[in-house]
C-alpha cells in the first residue's frame, strides 16, 4: 500500500470532498496560502480559490461563527482552530451555537460544520499549545468528537466528518503530520461510532485514542513477545460512542485500560471506564484503569513535559502490571 | 487477665488453618495443656492445647472456618473479667461484625462521655477494620465465578495474582482444577478407617473439596448440619453415591474408578519427577549381613525395656557415616554445594495417600535409644496424620526401608534437594561361600541388600562406594553404631 | 407594529397569569425598528435576532399562533417547546435564530453573508443585535471580518439605552456606536428608532448596497423599552419615571398613527385594523394554550439529524 503522511491525508480529504460537493468551504488561520501551519492542506487555495479556502484573520470566535452561519444556510463549512487550547475563545459558538441550534429549532435546521483543531504535547509548545481537550467539547450534548489515529483513519474519518450534517470536532494529533501511513488508495470512508479492535488479545483490553493507539500498540507489541497478548481498540469517536465493542472484548480479557492523553481528572479515561463498567462488572478481574496525562499545566521543557504524557512505556509498565 | 489464644504458625509456608473442631465450649473450665480445639493443614492436623488456665470465655471462630495465622480464634480468662475490648478488637482483626456493639458498650462505659468516646473510636477505625477484613479479595469476575459455580469460598485458601493480591477467575479456576474432589487430611483418615471411598462422598468444601463433615455426614455418625446455600448436599443422595458406576472410557477400556492427580498425590509426583528428571540418579547395591547386628539388637532388647529395633540400627549406621563422609549430607543449591553440619535423617513412611518422610533432626548428637524413640513416635505421628511441618521438613538424607514387606532389591529415587537416599531391603538367609582354612565352605547368613542412589551431579562413584560400604561395615560390625 | 405591541401584551399576560415558563424579554416600545428594517428585506433575505427577538419574528411575518405556542413550551411551537422565547428559529421565514447569548448571533449572521457571497446567490442578512452586543468580542470578529471581504450584510443596532440595568453611557464612551463602523472602515449611520420610516429607508439603502457587493453598513437605532429587561423586571431601580415618560411619548406607534391621519388614513381604519389584529392575537393565545406539551421522550430527539 502507497504511504503518505498524516497531513497529507488532511489535504487529501479535503481535496476530495470539496472536488466533490460545492458548497464545502475552508475557512481558517493561514490556512490558505502556506497551507496551514502543520502543513496540512496545502495546494488547496490554489485549486478551490480563495473565497473557498479563506485565510482568515485572528478571530477564533468569528470564523467559527462563521462556519455555523454559513452551515445552517446550507453551505458545508470546515473550520480550522489552529490548536485545541484557542477552542476557549470560539467556545460559544461550539458549544452555544453549533451544537444546540439543531436541538432548539426543533430538528428544522441542521448544522454540517467540521471543526479541525490539533492537539497533544511533546514538541516543547508548552502551556497553552498543547492541550488535549477533547473531554470539554465531547462532554456537550450536540458535538461530534472524532480523534484519528493514523493517516488511513484520519482520511477516511474526516471525509465522514464533512459529510455529516452535524457539527463535528475533528482533533488531529500535531505530533503525527509528519509521519508515514500506509494509506488506501481511492474512495473510501469510515463510519462514525464503530470502534476498531486493531490488535486482538486475550489478557487485558487497551481502549486508546489518537496517537495513544499507537502507542498502546508499540507497549502490545513488547508484551506479546513476552506472551502477553492485550486487546487494543481505537475508539476513533468518542461522540458517537461506540461502547458494544469494549464491552465485548472487556467481557473476554476482564481488564481494562483506557489511555488517552487529556487530562487525567474527569477526563476521557473516567467517563469510558464508567460507560461500560455497569455492563462490565462482573467480568472485571482488576479495576478499569486509566492513563492520562498529569494533571499539572503543560510544562515547556522536555524534561519536565516527556515525563508527565503517556508514551509506549508507561503503557508498558501500567499493562505489564495489570497482567501479571 | 484474659488472653487470645492465636491460631498458631505451624510452618513456614503456613498462612491460614482450618478449624475442624472445638473440643471445649465457651464457660468451660480450661486447664494449661489442655487440648481445646484441633486444626487441620494441607499436610497434616493437630491438636491445640490452651497455653493458660481459666475459662473459656469467647470462641471467635467457629468449627469449619479458616483464620489466617496469628490472629485470634478464642479468648481464655476469667469468669467475670469484661473481655468486650478484647472481643472487639479480635473481631475486628478477624475482619467480623460484632453483633452486640450497643450491648458491650454499655456494659464497659460507665459514662455517656466516654461511650461517645468510644464511638468515634470506631467510626475512626471503621475503614481498617474492613480493610483487614478483606481476607478474599474477590474481583467482581472472580465473584461471578464462585456464583455460577456455586462455590463455597468461606474455606478458600488461595493466593491471589490480581490487583495487589486479590483473587482473580483464573485463580479459583485453576484452585478448583487442582483440588477437584481432593478430600482433607482429616477427612481422608476418617474416610479410610471406615473403608469409605472419599472420592464417591459430594464435598461442600471449594471446588468440591470434601471435609471432615462431609464424611462423617456420609457415615450418617453425625447430625446433618444446616448445608451451605452454595453447595446443598443431600445426605440420601451421598449416601448412595458410595458405589461409583462402571462406565466405558472414550477408547473402550472400562474405567472402575476415576481419581484425581491432586493434592498431596499430585505433590509427591512433580517432587519425584523433578528430582528424576533433574538429577541423575547414579546406583550402588551392595549386600549385608545382619547376623551380628541380630546378635547384638536381642542382647539389647532383652537388657533394656525399650525395643531397637533393626531400621534404628540402620539409621544410626547411616548417621554414622553421614558424619565420616559429609559430601553425601548436602545438597545442591542454585552454583552451590552447601554440606551441612546437622545430620537431618528422613525415614520414609508410606500411608494409603501417599508418602511422607519425618525428620530425625540433629540426629549426630543423638544416642540410638534417643533416635530409637524418636523415630517411633515421629512413625505413629505421620501414620496418623499428625506430623507437624517441622516435623517434615529440613531433611538432609533419607532412609526407606521396604523391608518388612519382604523385596529383595529396590532402588528409590532422591528426596530433592538431598544428595543421596538408602533403600533398604528385606532381610533373607542366603547361602554364600566363604573361604575357610583355605578351603571353600558354604555358609547360610541373613543377608539385606541396600541400595545406595546418589545425585550424579555432586556425587561421583567414588566418594559413593566408600560410604555404601562404610554403612556395610557399620552395620556387619555393630558396636560401633552404639558408640 | 401593532401587532408586535398586542402579541407582547398578551405575552406579559400569560406571565403574569403563570401560564408562560420562563422568561420573555419584551419588544414594546422598539417595534419601528424590527418592522422597518424587515419591510426592507426581500423573501429570501435573512435575519438574525436577539434575545428580545418576537418583534423581528413578527416583523419577518412569522405566524403567531406557532410563536404563542411556543412561547408556552407547546407541542404546536415553531421548535416543539425546545426553543421557547429566546431561540425561536424558522428558517422558512430567513430567521437564523433568536439568541440567548448577547453577540452570540453576530458571527452566525456574518457566516450566512459568507456563505451567500460564496454562492453569489445575492441574499442580504441583517443582524439585529442590541447595544451591549457591541461591546463584546463577536462585534468586533464579525464585524472586522464583514468588512475585510464586503460581505452582504447589515448590522442594526438597536439601542434601547440600557444593557439589563447598566446605562450604556456608563460603560461606553463613544454616544453614538455607529461611530464605531469607522473603525472597519464602513459606513456608520445614527437613525431614530421610533420612526419607523426613517429606519425603512436607512435600511433599505444599507440592503441595496450590500446586495450589489458593497459590503456592510453599521446602523444605530435609537430607541427605548417601555417594560423592564424582561417580564420579571420592573425597570423601576435604574431608570427614572421622567425618562420613561419621555420615552413613551415618542412612541412609536402613536407617531406612525399621526403620519397615517396625516395621509389620509381615517381613525376607523384604524381602529378596524387593531381589532383584527387583537382577534388574531386572541386567537394565537387559544391556540398556544390548546395545544399539548410535548412528549418527555421528545426531549430525546433532535439532537443530531
Amino acid at each position: 500500500m502507497r504511504e503518505i503522511t498524516y497531513a497529507q491525508a488532511v489535504a487529501e480529504a479535503i481535496d476530495e470532498e470539496m472536488a466533490r460537493d460545492s458548497n464545502v468551504i475552508f475557512l481558517g488561520e493561514d490556512v490558505g496560502v502556506i497551507g496551514g501551519n502543520f502543513k496540512a492542506t496545502v495546494g488547496l487555495r490554489a485549486k478551490y480559490g480563495d473565497w473557498r479556502v479563506k485565510d482568515s484573520p485572528i478571530s477564533e470566535s468569528g470564523i467559527a461563527g462563521i462556519g455555523v452561519g454559513a452551515a445552517i444556510t446550507g453551505m458545508r463549512p470546515i473550520v480550522e482552530i489552529m490548536f485545541s487550547d484557542f477552542i476557549s475563545l470560539a467556545m460559544d459558538q461550539i458549544a452555544n451555537q453549533a451544537a444546540k441550534i439543531r436541538y432548539m429549532s426543533g430538528g428544522q435546521v441542521k448544522v454540517p460544520l467540521t471543526i479541525r483543531t490539533t492537539i497533544g504535547g511533546g514538541r516543547s509548545s508548552a502551556a497553552q499549545h498543547s492541550q488535549s481537550l477533547q473531554a470539554w467539547v465531547a462532554h456537550i450534548p450536540g458535538l461530534k468528537v472524532v480523534l484519528p489515529s493514523t493517516a488511513a483513519e484520519l482520511k477516511g474519518l474526516l471525509k465522514t466528518a464533512i459529510r455529516d450534517d452535524n457539527p463535528v470536532i475533528f482533533m488531529e494529533h500535531k505530533m503525527e503530520y509528519n509521519k508515514k501511513y500506509p494509506v488506501p488508495e481511492g474512495e473510501y470512508t469510515i463510519p462514525f461510532g464503530k470502534a476498531n479492535v486493531v490488535r486482538e488479545g486475550d489478557r487485558l483490553t487497551i481502549v486508546a485514542t489518537s496517537s495513544m493507539v499507537m502507542k498502546s500498540l508499540e507497549a502490545a507489541n513488547e508484551l506479546a513477545k513476552e506472551n502477553i497478548f492485550i486487546e487494543v481498540i481505537d475508539v476513533r469517536t468518542l461522540v458517537p460512542f461506540d461502547k458494544q465493542t469494549i464491552i465485548d472484548s472487556v467481557k473476554k480479557t476482564g481488564r481494562l485500560l483506557v489511555v488517552d492523553e487529556g487530562h487525567l481528572s474527569f477526563g476521557v479515561g473516567a467517563e469510558i471506564g464508567m460507560k461500560v463498567i455497569e455492563e462490565v462488572f462482573y467480568d472485571l478481574d482488576y479495576p478499569i484503569m486509566r492513563l492520562g496525562t498529569a494533571d499539572v499545566v503543560i510544562p515547556f521543557s522536555p524534561a519536565l513535559e516527556f515525563p508527565i504524557i503517556p508514551d509506549a512505556k508507561k503503557i508498558y509498565q501500567k499493562a505489564k502490571e495489570m497482567t501479571k | 487477665m484474659a488472653e487470645f489464644i492465636l491460631m498458631p504458625k505451624l510452618g513456614f509456608n503456613m498462612e491460614t488453618g482450618l478449624i475442624t473442631s472445638w473440643n471445649k465450649k465457651e464457660g468451660d473450665i480450661v486447664q494449661k495443656g489442655d487440648v481445646i480445639f484441633e486444626i487441620e493443614t494441607d499436610k497434616t492436623t493437630m491438636e491445640i492445647e490452651s497455653t493458660v488456665p481459666g475459662t473459656l470465655r469467647k470462641i471467635l471462630a467457629e468449627e469449619g472456618e479458616t483464620v489466617p495465622v496469628v490472629l485470634p480464634i478464642a479468648i481464655i480468662g476469667e469468669v467475670n473479667e469484661n473481655i468486650d475490648s478484647m472481643v472487639k478488637e479480635a473481631l475486628s482483626q478477624l475482619g467480623k461484625q460484632e453483633d452486640s456493639v450497643s450491648e458491650s458498650l454499655e456494659v464497659s462505659n460507665e459514662s455517656g462521655e466516654a461511650s461517645q468516646e468510644k464511638l468515634d473510636t470506631d467510626i475512626a477505625e471503621a475503614p481498617l477494620s474492613i480493610d483487614s477484613s478483606i481476607r478474599l479479595k474477590l474481583s467482581p469476575r472472580a465473584y461471578k465465578y464462585v456464583q455460577e459455580n456455586k462455590l463455597d469460598i468461606s474455606s478458600l485458601e488461595i493466593e491471589g495474582t490480581g490487583f495487589e493480591g486479590g483473587v482473580t477467575a483464573k485463580d479459583i479456576e485453576n484452585y478448583v482444577k487442582n483440588n477437584k474432589h481432593k478430600l482433607t487430611p482429616l477427612a481422608e483418615k476418617i474416610a479410610a478407617k471406615n473403608k469409605l471411598d472419599g472420592n464417591s462422598i459430594s464435598g461442600t468444601g471449594i471446588g468440591g473439596k470434601v471435609t471432615k463433615a462431609d464424611v462423617e455426614r456420609a457415615l450418617g455418625t453425625t447430625e446433618v448440619k444446616e448445608s451451605s446455600p452454595a453447595a446443598p448436599v443431600s445426605p440420601a443422595a451421598t449416601v448412595s453415591s458410595t458405589s461409583p458406576a462402571v462406565v466405558a472410557n472414550a477408547d473402550g477400556r472400562k474405567v472402575l474408578k476415576t481419581i484425581s492427580y491432586t493434592g498431596m498425590r499430585k505433590v509427591i509426583g512433580e517432587r519425584l519427577s523433578q528430582s528424576k528428571f533433574t538429577a541423575p540418579h547414579l546406583y550402588f547395591t551392595t549386600s549385608v549381613d545382619v547376623s551380628k547386628l541380630m546378635d547384638l539388637r536381642k542382647q539389647v532388647n532383652e537388657a533394656q525395656e525399650q525395643k531397637i529395633s533393626v531400621n534404628d540400627f540402620i539409621i544410626g549406621a547411616v548417621i554414622k557415616a553421614l558424619q565420616k563422609y559429609p559430601e553425601l549430607n548436602s545438597s545442591l543449591q542454585g552454583d552451590q554445594i552447601l554440606q551441612y553440619e546437622d545430620v537431618n535423617v528422613g525415614v520414609a513412611v508410606g500411608l494409603e495417600t501417599g508418602l511422607i518422610v519425618p525428620v530425625i533432626k540433629q540426629a549426630q548428637s543423638k544416642k540410638l535409644s534417643q533416635i530409637s524413640k524418636e523415630s517411633q513416635v515421629l512413625i505413629d505421628k505421620a501414620r496418623s496424620g499428625k506430623l507437624l511441618p517441622d516435623e517434615y521438613q529440613g531433611g538432609t538424607f533419607t532412609i526407606s526401608n521396604l523391608g518388612m514387606f519382604g523385596i529383595e532389591n529396590f532402588t528409590a529415587i532422591i528426596n530433592p534437594p538431598e544428595a543421596g537416599i538408602l533403600s533398604i531391603s528385606a532381610v533373607k538367609k542366603t547361602p554364600i561361600v566363604i573361604q575357610e582354612d583355605g578351603e571353600d565352605k558354604v555358609l547360610i547368613r541373613p543377608l539385606m541388600n541396600i541400595t545406595l542412589s546418589v545425585d550424579h551431579r555432586i556425587i561421583d562413584g567414588l566418594v559413593a562406594t566408600r560410604f555404601i560400604n562404610e554403612v556395610k561395615s557399620l552395620i556387619e560390625s555393630p558396636f560401633s553404631i552404639m558408640i | 407594529m401593532f401587532r408586535i405591541r398586542e402579541f407582547e401584551e398578551q405575552v406579559f399576560e400569560l406571565y403574569k397569569i403563570g401560564l408562560m415558563p420562563g422568561l420573555a424579554h419584551l419588544y414594546i416600545g422598539e417595534e419601528a425598528v424590527a418592522t422597518g428594517a424587515c419591510a426592507a428585506l426581500e423573501q429570501k433575505d435573512y435575519i438574525a435576532s436577539t434575545h428580545r427577538g418576537h418583534g423581528h419574528l413578527i416583523a419577518r411575518g412569522a405566524d403567531t399562533n406557532r410563536m404563542m405556542a411556543e412561547i408556552l413550551g407547546k407541542k404546536d411551537g415553531y421548535n416543539k417547546g425546545k426553543a421557547g422565547s429566546m431561540h425561536i428559529v424558522t428558517m422558512e421565514k430567513g430567521i437564523l435564530g433568536a439568541n440567548g447569548v448577547v453577540g452570540g448571533g453576530i458571527p452566525i449572521a456574518t457566516g450566512a453573508a459568507y456563505g451567500s457571497k460564496v454562492k453569489g446567490s445575492k441574499e442580504v442578512t441583517v443582524c439585529f443585535l442590541g447595544d451591549s452586543a457591541s461591546n463584546e468580542g463577536n462585534f468586533h470578529e464579525s464585524l472586522n471580518m464583514a468588512s475585510a471581504w464586503d460581505l452582504p450584510i447589515v448590522y442594526i443596532i438597536e439601542n434601547n439605552l440600557y444593557g439589563i440595568s447598566v446605562a450604556l453611557r456608563r460603560v461606553t464612551k463613544v454616544k453614538d456606536l455607529a461611530d464605531r463602523a469607522h473603525g472597519y472602515g464602513i459606513k456608520g449611520i445614527v437613525v431614530d428608532g421610533n420612526n419607523v420610516l426613517e429606519v425603512y429607508k436607512t435600511v433599505k439603502e444599507a440592503v441595496e448596497f450590500a446586495r450589489q457587493g458593497n459590503g456592510p453598513t453599521l446602523i444605530e437605532c435609537k430607541t427605548y423599552r417601555h417594560k423592564g429587561h424582561h417580564v420579571g423586571d420592573p425597570g423601576i431601580e435604574y431608570r427614572t419615571r421622567e425618562e420613561e415618560a419621555e420615552w413613551k411619548e415618542k412612541c412609536p406607534l402613536a407617531a406612525f398613527k399621526k403620519v397615517l391621519t396625516e395621509n389620509g388614513v381615517s381613525e376607523d381604519e384604524i381602529k378596524g385594523m387593531e381589532q383584527e389584529i387583537i382577534k388574531e392575537i386572541a386567537e394565537a393565545v387559544e391556540f398556544a394554550k390548546k395545544s399539548p406539551y410535548p412528549d418527555p421522550s421528545e426531549a430525546f430527539q433532535d439532537i443530531f439529524s
